[in-house]
């Protein structure tokens, strides 16, 4: 199998193809953007040009040898890590089990190139996992000039708050990288990197892609229909990743769909009648793996921005369109008002940040709802609002 | 590709690749065996990307091609195989193997999937003798760092000279250092720094009166004697300066019975802290005082003969490092020697004229 095509980013493709020709691609480079607009693709692209045989301004030629081997992520000097689960196990044994976990995932990614930018597994970038990169790096290219080291989704270097150890491994890598290796590390939030890593990488800014071109993109590589594609276009917000993540998988629904109605359920318990519905939520919740939260309330601030743009007269701008009969009948029913509901957006933002923390997901729910339900359901006295 | 070898050939053949092949890989066709079949005969290649190693044996070569052929399965299929001429042919991407009524296919991979082998000019290089650089490799290697804190430690320092060469290898708390004389066919002088793994595949594939052939090409050293080869990449950077760690000015100097000397340490180390393995060594004229203490634990002490007349002095060492140095010490006698109980001892054989010197550093002692 080959890597699929990667779409859109021309003109960071031609500046960085001019860059090469140049010789003046810097050795460490961070690509940041939104989750699934082809961020490691484009590492990779950009490994595959720097190994080329016969690179011009357009690009790496995709003929010779080093391109093809790239291509299939079967060359030699190519290292492409990528968070995985946590193997059992300490010492040098789990750093061979990562780079066991680390072979399987390639083994996956070279057979199904095309992949949804979701998982509801808990992953990370360990420290066994850039002490592999160390020793790899010390060695000498096999074929290349300089090996390459795509690491994605770099923000898991911190698996969770407070352990910054394999962020700080990577440092020294950094800053002197041994030989002619060059990292390129993508991450969708950027935010939580180490700022000492920041600022040892040259940032390149991925935007979203055109909605067109991503449903095009679907139609074309998942033969989906012309609706469903629109529709997962848009929910996307300019994410073939996302995208892929909405589409239906046989007759289940996809995994960002089912998270996306989820969202709905927790912002329709906070506004339900009874003041139980926060406990009710939270027992669907396991006791741990807070992190799983954080695409969850990524989608409720999505619904809860969608409830104040109607609230405020603004309905047309709804990022989920196809829910606005529902929405307008929510806001007539309850009489949300916007300021509540902005405030609202701030108590999410907080429960994320405590999921971030590794707090019990039970609790972080039934807190959130209640706290919602607080917000935007104040009591009423004699139909006086209070 | 076609060809008819001999079941001893062939298994020979795959015996000296597969173990360079990685048992577990990101990379599925370095699981297996590069086939070349030519006019004079197969190559083999195997490859973990860190050493690679070919060889070449003689077969019937009817039709020539390649291909990548599972390694391990192919090896254990061979050991099986009755003592009877193999016929081993491809048809699109399996190989067949026929040997008397036994028959296999097995699947391959195409042989352009599998890594380039780097280009090694042999002709500008070094010769050595199997012996020397087996010597080498066997006298120094044990002393590469196995932390991945400092990783160009993780690698063994060859000095290639004009007529000699040497190899080096510490963790930082014991070092050993080692030359032998060496014919260089003009090549300049060159410092290399070699994964032991590479080192260790040099050592089981050359034998000691084999005449081996060293050269550098880039990334890459190359080592060939007759039709076998290995190559490996190098480590990347510059090996620190041991050169200056080593005391010139030791003035005590004490020679040991290497085997007294072992079995006292050993007897030490039992009682010795799990996490320092701190002994105390205390030279007087003519014996030695081992002694340990562990708090938790106890006490004990020994004492041997020794060729030692200069003043008394007291020295900690790890009893580990000092065992292994010992372990490789050619002689049955060894003379230590050092200065002051916080300087390095230096330990080296005695009655052999060997460019051969470990050292170990010491340990303070508390009281």
């Amino acid at each position: 199998m080959s890597l699929h095509q990667l779409v859109g980013h021309g003109d960071i493709r031609a500046a960085l193809a001019r860059a090469n020709m140049r010789s003046s691609l810097p050795s460490a480079l961070l690509i940041h953007g939104p989750r699934g607009v082809g961020k490691q693709r484009l590492a990779l692209w950009i490994a595959q040009l720097v190994m080329c045989e016969h690179p011009t301004d357009e690009g790496p030629c995709s003929a010779c040898t080093a391109c093809r081997m790239t291509l299939a992520v079967e060359h030699p000097d190519l290292h492409w890590y990528f968070p995985v689960p946590r193997p059992k196990g300490a010492g040098q044994r789990l750093v061979d089990a990562l780079e066991e976990a680390r072979g399987q995932g390639l083994l996956e990614r070279r057979n199904t190139p095309l992949r949804p930018s979701y998982t509801e597994e808990l992953r990370g970038l360990y420290l066994g996992t850039v002490q592999n990169i160390r020793r790899r790096a010390h060695l000498r290219p096999t074929m290349a000039e300089g090996q390459v080291f795509v690491i994605g989704d770099a923000e898991l270097l911190i698996p969770q708050e407070s352990s910054p150890e394999a962020a700080n491994a990577l440092l020294k890598l950094l800053e002197e990288p041994p030989g002619a290796a060059r990292f390129i590390l993508t991450s969708s939030e950027s935010g939580r990197l180490l700022p000492t890593i920041r600022s040892r990488t040259i940032p390149l800014h991925l935007s979203s892609l055109p909605t067109g071109q991503v449903a095009t993109f679907l139609q074309e590589h998942r033969g989906a229909a012309a609706d469903v594609a629109t529709w997962a276009a848009k929910l996307s917000q300019g994410s073939i990743g996302r995208a892929l993540a909405f589409l239906p998988d046989g007759d289940e629904m996809g995994q960002l769909e089912a998270l996306r109605r989820k969202a709905f359920s927790l912002v329709s318990a906070a506004l339900a009648e009874g003041p139980t519905g926060g406990y009710t939520a939270a027992l669907a919740f396991p006791a741990s793996g807070a992190r799983g939260l954080v695409d969850l309330f990524a989608f409720m601030e999505e619904w809860l921005r969608d409830l104040g743009a109607v609230a405020a007269g603004a309905g047309q701008s709804v990022f989920n369109e196809d829910a606005r009969p529902k929405l307008d009948e929510i806001v007539s029913r309850t009489g949300l008002r916007a300021p509540d509901i902005a405030l609202a957006m701030s108590q999410v933002e907080e429960a994320r940040q405590l999921a971030l923390g590794n707090v019990n997901p039970q609790l972080i729910v039934s807190g959130l709802v209640r706290r919602l339900r607080k917000t935007l359901v104040p009591k009423r006295m004699g139909g006086v609002r209070t | 590709m076609n060809f008819t070898i001999t079941r001893q050939n062939l298994h020979s053949g795959l015996a000296a690749v597969s173990a360079s092949i990685p048992s577990k890989t990101t990379l599925p066709v370095l699981s297996n065996i590069l086939f070349e079949a030519k006019e004079d005969g197969v190559w083999m290649s195997g490859t973990d990307l860190d050493v690679a190693v070919r060889v070449k044996v003689p077969a019937d070569v009817k039709e020539a091609g390649s291909l990548t052929a599972p390694g391990k399965k192919l090896v254990e299929i061979t050991r099986e195989l009755p003592d009877q001429p193999v016929e081993v042919a491809t048809r699109n991407e399996q190989i067949e193997l026929k040997c008397g009524r036994s028959h296999f296919k097995l699947n391959g991979l195409p042989a352009e999937e599998f890594p380039t082998l780097p280009e090694v000019d042999f002709s500008e290089g070094w010769t050595v003798t199997g012996k020397d650089v087996n010597g080498l490799i066997h006298r120094t290697a044990f002393a590469v760092s196995t932390e991945e804190s400092r990783p160009i430690l993780n690698g063994v320092l060859w000095e290639l000279r004009d007529g000699s060469m040497r190899m080096v290898a510490t963790n930082g708390h014991r070092l050993a250092r080692m030359g032998v004389p060496a014919e260089s066919k003009g090549a300049p002088s060159a410092d290399f720094i070699v994964p032991p793994g590479a080192l260790q595949q040099v050592q089981r594939l050359f034998k000691d009166d084999d005449s081996l052939e060293v050269a550098r090409s880039g990334n890459h050293l190359g080592f060939r004697a007759g039709s076998t080869e290995v190559y490996t990449r190098l480590i990347e950077g510059t090996y620190p300066n041991y050169d200056q760690v080593i005391p010139r000015d030791n003035d005590k100097m004490a020679t040991i019975d290497k085997k007294a000397l072992e079995s006292a340490v050993r007897r030490m180390a039992v009682v010795a802290s799990d996490q320092t393995h701190r002994i105390r060594m205390k030279f007087e004229p003519g014996r030695v005082h081992l002694n340990v203490m562990t708090p938790d634990l106890g006490e004990g002490h020994d004492e041997i003969e020794v060729g030692y007349d200069g003043e008394e002095l007291e020295i900690g060492f790890n009893a580990n490092y000092l065992l292994e140095v010992l372990r490789y010490m050619p002689t049955d006698e060894v003379q230590v020697a050092f200065k002051a109980p916080e300087r390095a001892a230096t330990i080296e054989p005695v009655g052999e004229e060997l460019d051969y010197l470990c050292l170990v550093m010491p340990l303070r002692l508390l009281d």
